[in-house]
């Protein structure tokens, strides 16, 4: 890699954890936010999970540990989200134009934010598996390391995702919109919260909402990430949609510029 | 949904997954026999907990303990009024006592080969010979005797009565009466730990600890883990690991198992288990206890060393009891 490449990589990754660690509500909030769901949320549930036994848990499992991938995947979800509508404003204020100057392709540049996003968004979720850690959840030492890939993966594909999002969008007036419309579906659609045979038993429809939910691919290559290995279905799906959507998703911004 | 199938990643994720084994595991060696209550059969289980053996013993097979020779379960057939010996290695019925009415819980005493069986239905104990299927005496107790045990040097016999609230002591040579020790609620299940008899009560939420010899109570441990409500603490199985500084307590309907520190008396950990915890098994080297959970039909196995749940595979209908072999 020539230096005219690793020196934009520097600049955009140093912006990225600049404006993270600057950002000291958001960076509270990106811990906090799991916290409270697995504090708060999961305590009331606490022996619920205790009747169920599902891949790839060997035996019965408190459901603060079950649902520990699905939180990682908010915290992904949310800064991954975030992350990428930023460049909505940073489309708005001009920023983004400075940027686009940088003697690289625009595919390379984008590729750079997104491993930025990513690898702070990997970087909150072993914050949080800290806390969690200290917190009592019964989480495998092995897995935090089996997870790592898994977690940086998912994380990549939620700030792709994002990104795309963010092309199509002119002007971000709140990001509440985005909440509401794209990350409480998310993560409500899918099996962080319960199993997908636990929602089954109640709700048919929302059980095939959840299934073509790509974040329940996220929580799951996650899950099986810690608990059991990173190679799976989930993890190759996420990888490959991650791989192609790459190449292509610079195709969908123009900055009036064109490369 | 199927998120994981066979993959041409299989190959990658064995490999990893025999790292992680190697690393994580010990290798156990054992084999375990489960009576289920209602599907009427025993099951044989190896270490990783693989159901390798199945076979039809009787109508709701109960309680279970190891024969004269490491090869053979005494087992209560409660419904068929019998008690039948099985050898795991022939895998087959070797003998049997019949007329045992309705028999709930069995306990053998190696040096005399005698058996004692409590007679759920009919208030009463009664002790054979094994080998003869000889009636050797019969010991009135309260009404639903469960567990029952016999002291090492064969003198005393202690027979639990649930509804009673009461455990009779028999002398174990004349089966004369040799006293009473009244209990919390529901006594169940016996354990005998040198001069100490530990008594569970089922629906005292509590195990109490009697003087073997003096009748009196010693102390008690009472569970009371944070999120439950007292009702849902029924301790039924008692178990001591071989160095006899823990015992295991299953925690019927709290769904846990109690690890007791034996001589403070503290309780350590509670083990998340499967539902209604009831039967405990131990491996011979201590370090693997076997949980039978009554109505989810599955059993756990759990590390000892880490206090960790290892496994939680099918059983039978309704497990009831468990005896772990070398």
């Amino acid at each position: 890699m020539t230096k005219s490449r690793i020196a934009p990589a520097i600049a955009i990754f140093h912006r990225e954890f600049d404006r993270f660690v600057k950002q000291k509500a958001r960076c509270i909030s990106a811990i906090v936010r799991p916290l409270l769901w697995l504090v708060v949320f999961a305590a009331g549930f606490r022996s619920v999970l205790g009747i169920a036994i599902q891949e790839p848990y060997e035996t019965y499992i408190t459901y603060d540990l079950y649902v520990t991938p699905g939180l990682i995947g908010m915290i992904a979800l949310f800064n991954g989200m975030q992350s990428s509508l930023s460049m909505v404003y940073d489309r708005e204020t001009g920023s983004m134009k400075l940027l686009m100057t940088a003697p690289i392709s625009r595919r390379l540049l984008l590729t750079y934010k997104l491993l930025a996003t990513a690898s702070i968004s990997t970087l909150q979720t072993y914050i949080f598996i800290g806390i969690a850690i200290l917190y009592g959840v019964d989480l495998p030492w092995l897995g935090l390391l089996s997870g790592l890939p898994t977690i940086f993966i998912a994380s990549y594909f939620i700030a792709l995702i994002g990104l795309i999002l963010a092309s199509q969008i002119k002007e971000l007036e709140n990001f509440a919109g985005i909440m509401n419309f794209v990350i409480f579906p998310a993560f409500f659609l899918s099996s962080a919260l319960y199993p997908l045979w636990q929602i089954r038993d109640t709700s048919e429809v929302v059980y095939q909402l959840a299934v073509f939910n790509p974040f329940t691919y996220v929580v799951e290559s996650i899950r099986f990430g810690i608990h059991d290995t990173p190679l799976t279905h989930a993890t190759a799906g996420l990888l490959s949609a991650s791989i192609i959507l790459s190449t292509i998703v610079h195709r969908l911004f123009t900055f009036g510029q064109t490369r | 949904m199927t998120i994981r199938q066979h993959t041409p990643l299989d190959l990658l994720r064995v490999l990893l997954m025999a790292m992680a084994f190697a690393t994580a595991s010990v290798a156990y060696s054992f084999e375990a026999l489960i009576s289920n209550e209602r599907s009427g059969d025993l099951i044989h289980i190896n270490p990783q907990g693989k159901t390798t053996h199945v076979v039809r013993i009787c109508n709701r097979p109960r309680g279970m303990t190891k024969g004269a020779t490491e090869s053979d379960a005494v087992i209560a057939c409660s419904d068929d009024n019998m008690i039948v010996v099985y050898d795991r290695s022939k895998r087959v019925i070797t003998s049997s006592i019949e007329s045992v009415p309705g028999a709930m819980n069995v306990s053998f005493h190696p040096t005399t080969g005698r058996i004692i069986v409590t007679n759920e239905g009919i208030a009463q104990a009664s002790v054979y010979e094994l080998d003869t299927g000889r009636l050797l005496a019969k010991l009135p107790t309260g009404l639903e005797p469960d567990g029952v045990v016999i002291t090492n040097d064969g003198q005393t016999i202690f027979v639990a009565s649930e509804n009673a609230g009461l455990v009779h002591v028999f002398d174990g040579t004349s089966y004369q009466s040799k006293g009473l020790i009244r209990t919390n609620l529901r006594p169940r299940r016996i354990a005998l730990l040198d001069q100490e008899l530990w008594v569970s009560s089922e629906m005292g939420s509590r195990v109490e600890i009697f003087h073997v010899e003096t009748l009196e109570k010693l102390d008690e441990v009472i569970f009371a883990p944070k999120g439950f409500r007292p009702e849902q603490m029924t301790p039924v199985d008692i178990l001591f690991n071989p160095s006899a500084n823990e015992a295991y307590v299953a925690l019927g309907s709290a769904n846990h198992v109690a690890v007791v520190d034996i001589n403070s008396r503290e309780i350590t950990k509670y083990i998340l288990v499967g539902r209604r915890a009831w039967g405990l098994g131990l491996s011979p080297d201590g370090k693997v206890l076997a949980v039978l959970n009554g109505l989810s039909d599955d059993f756990t196995f759990i590390d000892l060393d880490t206090k960790r749940p290892l496994l939680t595979k099918r059983a039978g209908l309704i497990p009831h009891s468990i005896e772990v072999f070398k």
